[in-house]
């Protein structure tokens, strides 16, 4: 189940919150869902779909790209 | 019986319209083009006409070989002198795009092949004042160049534009240049940029030249032969030819800047216009010249007539030298209607042409185009198409707009009806680009419409314009023709000097103005015009900083400091009203001051059409016609020629004539002029 | 939130409401163009006009530059959720620049205007313009060494710059106070303002012909419509995961490539372009802004697809972006982007175009020139006294096509700008041009070449002039794809008075990069030579028509040695 919360930061103040898939910064209202057991911010609904179907099945929640990853990416370009 | 004549050389037909000023008869004659031999049309069309060679008092004539020379890029070779390390300036262009999410757009290629841009080494400042000067040394390596190309080119076929940095502060360099390169090369006709386009901004002033250039031996050529023609046939009366601002000019001069001649076939339309406009006492206009490939589409304001210094030949190829203001669009009868990837329907830019033409011409043509859904709709006359000179196929028509009217699950009617709105809202927006995009609004607007294909489509783009009034002309067919004959000659001329409005010299304005004016004078007196001219001043200003000019008037008198603070202040008042706001204390620049003069000729009257008395009233025929909110409606068909003066009809109705045919929609009021041009109240 | 419910528009009357909305901004860019100050605004048409409705979706656009109309709903929708709705009375201008509340780089301002119906606002207009100067660390805003963006300029939260009409002094005197030529920025300001006023008559017309909420509906409608449309489009190509990858040279602080990665998913209807592989952000302005690569990966498609979709926000629903926060695609606080907007940005939409290329061959481009070649200056006018910055721009080839060359000579992906015309440059600035040209063998050989690059040398006439440089592709080339070779590098060199070559910056200033640097001071007598990148050709060159090399060969295009070496030229 996800929310929406309006950011509680003073209007002298910013606080700079990403969402979790997109990476966007989000000015004022958030998204809050619960993604396997951890509390995670979208910009919304739409992220939070994405973040579920695609960034975790294919990704994982704290991806690190690997090593050799320019190679692998030569690999797999047109030519 | 003195008859003066204009003549339209179009793409398909040349058409003649005279008026024998003791009796005020009009004559016309309409002749197929000869665009191998454009004369030969002329001259077809003055024998069609039964005028005598002895009455012909005066002969103007449209022509659009220019147009054609550039739109079919059948021009001269041109050879690009320049300032050396600039002779890329036309291919680099200015590095816009038309589309701006497009890998299929491509940029234009100038009218000169890079190889034909010749650099000279020379160079002016900003001021104008000489940092590299031109040697002799330089100008035998160009001529030496030159020489090459003439072997290469076919013998005529060569002309040269010059376009140095900073001309237009300085020409030295550039007169110097032309004094050379005619002693050399006698037969290469020159032109200079700062003569044809005296502005900053070299890409543009270079486009233009090289305009000019290109189209010089075609018009040179189609001037020779007019005049040996003429001369053939023991043609002495003056003569002349429309430019691109409307008024006309002598063939010498047409020779001599032919690219001011670049609308010439186009103005016609517009300077008739508003003929008929200041007939019916309407001030404010919108012509609609619509014809089978392309509209055109032109603006009187106040009873005058706008006009522009940015026309371009196509996106990126500009023209800077004044036109009237006109915008052309790829939308007419012709025009074919499809379907996008996203499922809407569109129309144009597309168009059918003469061949295949329409489904109904039944020549081989299977994309629905405008003409056949208004053949569907029952607007055209099957029978009576061109006057009956092409029958028109009413069940091909009907199966297109059906098999399309599927595709989007709509009947035949309302398919065609769509085309119809969609074509009609295509023109509605060459209208837009020319009122609303220009803060006028068109409600207040009357359409003139004519050409083929204008007055059926009238009415529906005025009532999508939340226009009022439509005009109809006499002979729609033939209204450019019109234009060049009633077209006056004007003479436009430019001093281009800097000043800001806080160190401004009125004496030395005054002096410049007083010679600028003797000189449009004096060129009106050449072109045979012995009336008193009508001169008028204008400065081109913008704020210190900006970089584009707005034309202000300056009112008439002797330059004072004091005329010259009140045009500083009717700057700021244009600002105002144009953009919404004013700079109040911000230095003004003066870059230009430009005069114009016109000489005013009397403008021949219409005939008169009988009256209810005297004719008979006219008895319509019927025909079912499909009209949006009725269905189809057994609807009065009239013909013109039948309508007395005064007669007036509440729609719907249809009037044909031989080359047009008006639509007249349900509770539409149609009155006839004294002089047979109709207006439809909406 | 409430959205009108009227039944489904005819389609007639949806492409009319498109095409009013485009004349407004086409309007409302013409009036900005006569009526600007800096030539970056009115020859370099380095601007966009738009409306959006009051959710904040893009509604209305014309053919300004991609990465405005792709990043401008950012900032309008987060404008809206800062200070709401409410905040917006008629006659009040808000503006709108900084890069972590949704703008793509600190010089692009978003002025907006809401247009108000039967007394509440309808929507808005806006224009995005990229202010010439607006402080910071160097002369023309362009720090290209700067590590915080707090060294690139002024920064603007959303704030209100006319209340009710009235100027908003306080907040005025701060912006121009904070520019090194406010009377320019008074003056560009001026017409952006303007520009506004404009374009809010037009709508109001519309809006008394339509109303309000019929024409509420047909935006919402057209939104919509575009989406369809980009979904059948995205549809129509074959599923599948394709990969592709660039660099940016170095950062102006170090002296290392960072890289971009993308891997696209293409799965029915929709796209996913994740860029998780990228590198981390740079130090240097190089980073983009999210917004920057989301633009990038919106046009990327756009460039694909049919000419015919109305551009609005609907058409860029199906695209789904996923970044990293801190990296080279998506910058995280305080860094800098200046460069990320104008370099990053052609970098990035020609990764995806590269990518694409694994779903749409023929409809895709090798890589272009790809850098806008930015050179700035400011100094005191030798003959005019007062201070002077300008923002100085090249074009550069577009990559070969499957049925085309590319472009020689044109504006970078991200714009559409035009130049500055010599005459104007001279006048303004105490530079002479002593040449403007295209480079000869610049493109990348293929079935069709890249469009070829432009060199240009200023000569200074003042006796000093501050100038910087944020270029790239100095050190790489833009990719040429299916056998076509990669196109020229550009670069930026230096001929010192009395020197007889051309030499790098880091030679003879010692900078870090030869393509990025600022504050360096030039005197009367250097020159300058900037040389933009050509762009990579598509196909095997071996397969170029003979006509199409022997015409090169006869324009002086290609050398005949290139001719030879690239093409086999026998003849």
């Amino acid at each position: 189940m996800s929310r929406w919360i309006e950011n509680d930061a003073q209007w002298y103040e910013q606080r700079m919150v990403h969402c979790a898939a997109c990476g966007r910064l989000i000015a004022k209202h958030f998204l809050i869902a619960d993604v396997a057991g951890e509390r995670t911010t979208f910009c919304g609904e739409g992220c939070e779909q994405i973040y579920r179907d695609y960034v975790l099945t294919e990704r994982g929640r704290d991806y690190q790209r690997p090593a050799d990853v320019m190679e692998q990416y030569r690999e797999l370009m047109v030519p | 019986m003195p008859v003066r004549i204009g003549i339209d050389t179009g793409g398909t037909f040349t058409d003649l319209i005279g008026v024998d000023e003791a009796t005020n008869r009009l004559v016309i004659a309409k002749t197929p083009s000869t665009p191998r031999r454009p004369v030969e049309a002329v001259m077809n069309a003055i024998e069609n006409s039964g005028v005598t060679n002895d009455a012909i008092a005066a002969l103007s004539i449209g022509t659009t070989v220019a147009t054609n020379a550039l739109l079919t890029r059948r021009g001269a070779n041109v050879i690009y002198v320049t300032t050396a390390g600039f002779e890329d300036i036309p291919h680099i262009q200015r590095m816009n795009r038309k589309l701006h999410f497009s890998l299929k757009w491509r940029k234009p290629k100038p009218l000169v092949e890079r190889r034909n841009c010749l650099g000279v080494v020379e160079r002016l400042d900003f001021h104008g004042r000489v940092l590299i000067p031109l040697e002799v040394a330089t100008l035998e390596a160009l001529a030496t160049d030159i020489e090459a190309r003439r072997t290469e080119y076919p013998e005529g076929s060569l002309a040269i534009a010059v376009c140095l940095l900073f001309s237009y502060v300085n020409p030295d360099h550039e007169l110097r240049l032309r004094d050379f390169l005619r002693n050399r090369f006698p037969d290469i006709p020159v032109s200079l940029s700062h003569e044809v386009a005296p502005i900053w901004r070299e890409y543009e002033r270079g486009s233009t030249v090289i305009a000019d250039s290109y189209v010089k031996p075609i018009m040179q050529e189609y001037v020779s032969t007019t005049r040996d023609a003429l001369e053939a046939e023991h043609l002495q009366m003056p003569w002349s030819l429309m430019k691109s601002n409307g008024g006309k000019t002598t063939a010498e001069s047409a020779e001599a800047e032919p690219i001011k001649l670049l609308l010439s076939g186009l103005a016609g339309g517009i300077i008739a216009g508003h003929y008929f406009g200041q007939l019916l006492g309407l001030d404010n206009l919108v012509t609609l010249d619509m014809g089978g490939t392309s509209c055109d589409v032109g603006l009187i304001r106040g009873g005058k007539i706008g006009y522009s210094t940015n026309f371009e030949i196509e996106f990126g190829l500009p023209v800077a030298t004044p036109t009237i203001d006109l915008t052309t669009i790829g939308a007419g009868g012709g025009s074919i209607a499809w379907i996008d990837k996203g499922g809407l329907l569109r129309v144009g830019p597309q168009s059918a042409g003469a061949d295949p033409g329409p489904v109904c011409y039944d020549a081989g043509g299977t994309e629905v185009t405008v003409t056949d859904a208004n053949l569907v709709l029952g607007r055209l006359n099957p029978g009576y198409f061109l006057g009956g000179k092409i029958g028109l196929n009413v069940a091909k028509a009907e199966q297109a707009l059906t098999q399309l009217g599927e595709r989007l699950g709509l009947d035949k009617h309302a398919a065609a009806q769509a085309v119809v709105d969609i074509a009609n809202e295509n023109m509605a927006n060459a209208i837009r680009v020319l009122s609303i995009d220009r803060g006028l609004d068109p409600r207040e607007f009357a359409l003139v419409a004519f050409g083929g294909a204008g007055p059926l489509s009238a009415c529906d783009i005025a009532t999508k314009m939340g226009m009022t009034k439509v005009v109809v002309p006499v002979y729609p067919g033939l209204t450019s023709a019109f234009g060049a004959l009633i077209a006056e000659p004007k003479v436009n001329k430019v001093w281009s000097k800097h000043f800001r409005s806080d160190s401004t010299d009125a004496e030395t304005v005054d002096r410049h103005l007083k010679d600028l004016v003797a000189g449009v004078i004096t060129e009106l007196r050449a072109e045979g015009f012995a009336g008193e001219p009508t001169v008028s001043r204008s400065v081109s200003m913008r704020y210190w900083g900006q970089n584009y000019e707005q034309d202000v008037p300056m009112p008439d008198g002797e330059v004072t400091p004091e005329l010259l603070d009140r045009t500083l202040d009717e700057f700021h008042r244009v600002h105002e009203q144009f953009y919404g706001y004013s700079i109040s204390g911000e230095t003004i620049e003066l870059i230009r001051f430009n005069v114009e003069a016109t000489g005013h000729t009397s403008i021949p009257s219409l005939p008169s059409l009988p009256t209810n008395g005297h004719a008979p009233t006219p008895t319509p025929t019927t025909r079912p016609v499909f009209f949006q909110g009725h269905g189809v409606v057994d609807c009065p068909i009239l013909q013109r020629d039948d309508l007395p003066a005064g007669f007036r009809l509440t729609g719907p109705a249809i009037v044909e004539e031989v080359v047009s045919t008006t639509l007249v929609h349900p509770g539409q009021r149609l009155d006839v002029h004294p002089t047979g041009v109709m207006t439809i109240t909406l | 939130m409430p959205t009108q419910q009227l039944e489904q528009i005819d389609s007639v009357t949806l492409s009319v409401v498109n095409n009013a909305f485009v004349n407004v901004c086409r309007e409302m860019g013409t009036a900005m163009m006569r009526t600007s100050y800096s030539p970056i605004f009115n020859e370099g048409l380095d601007f966009s006009c738009m409306m959006f409705n009051t959710r904040g979706d893009l509604i209305g656009q014309a053919e300004f530059c991609p990465t405005m109309l792709g990043s401008c709903q950012y900032a309008m929708k987060w404008m809206l959720d800062e200070v709401g709705l409410d905040a917006f009375g008629p006659g009040d201008v808000y503006i709108h620049n900084d890069p972590y509340r949704g703008q793509n780089h600190l010089p692009e301002h978003l002025v907006v205007k809401a247009v108000f119906w039967e007394g509440k606002p309808w929507g808005f207009v806006g224009n995005v313009a990229h202010v010439g100067e607006v402080g910071g660390m160097a002369p023309g805003s362009f720090a290209a060494d700067a590590t915080e963006v707090y060294q690139e300029g002024l920064r603007l939260p959303p704030i209100k710059i006319m209340d009710g009409g009235e100027y908003v002094r306080d907040l005025w005197k701060v912006i121009l106070s904070n520019h090194r030529t406010p009377k320019t920025s008074w003056g560009d300001y001026h017409a952006m303002i303007g520009s506004l006023h404009v374009a809010e008559a037009r709508v109001l017309e519309l809006l008394e012909k339509y109303g309000g909420d019929f024409l509420s509906a047909a935006s919402d409608q057209l939104l919509d419509y575009s989406e369809r449309f980009m979904r059948a489009e995205i549809a129509e190509m074959p599923d599948g995961v394709y990969y592709a990858q660039d660099c940016m040279e170095d950062d102006g602080i170090t002296d290392k490539p960072y890289w971009m990665r993308l891997k696209l998913t293409i799965k029915g209807d929709e796209a996913i372009c994740d860029w998780l592989d990228s590198d981390d952000q740079a130090r240097g302005p190089i980073n983009a802004t999210f917004v920057v690569t989301a633009a990038s990966c919106y046009s990327g498609f756009l460039h694909v697809i049919s000419d015919d979709i109305p551009i609005n926000s609907g058409a860029y629903r199906p695209i789904r972006i996923v970044t990293r926060p801190g990296s080279l695609v998506n910058v995280k606080h305080p860094g800098p982007s200046v460069g990320g907007n104008t370099e990053t940005h052609p970098h990035i939409q020609n990764v995806v175009l590269r990518a694409l290329a694994g779903a749409v061959p023929d409809r895709i481009s090798a890589a272009e020139g790809a850098s806008s070649c930015n050179f700035l200056f400011g100094g005191f006018h030798p003959e005019y006294g007062d201070y002077y910055t300008n923002y100085h721009i090249e074009g550069s080839g577009w990559g070969g096509t499957v049925d085309h060359d590319g472009n020689d000579v044109l504006c970078p992906n991200n714009g559409n700008c035009r130049n500055t015309p010599v005459e104007i440059l001279e006048t303004k600035y105490p530079f002479v041009v002593s040449e403007y040209r295209i480079r000869n063998d610049s493109a990348g050989a293929g079935r069709f070449r890249g469009g070829l690059a432009s060199s240009r040398v200023f000569r200074v006439t003042a006796p000093e002039i501050t100038i910087n440089a944020l270029f790239d592709r100095t050190k790489t080339q833009g990719p040429g794809i299916f056998g076509g070779e990669p196109g020229t590098s550009s670069g930026i060199f230096i001929k010192k008075k009395g020197d007889t070559e051309f030499r790098r910056f880091s030679e003879v200033f010692g900078t870090v990069s030869d393509s990025k640097f600022t504050r360096v001071i030039v005197t009367e007598g250097d020159e300058i030579m900037l040389n933009s990148a050509g762009a990579g050709g598509y196909g095997n060159p071996l397969e170029r028509a003979r006509d199409l090399v022997e015409e090169d060969l006869r324009q002086g295009f290609i050398s005949r040695d290139a001719a030879v070496k690239s093409y086999g030229y026998q003849g």
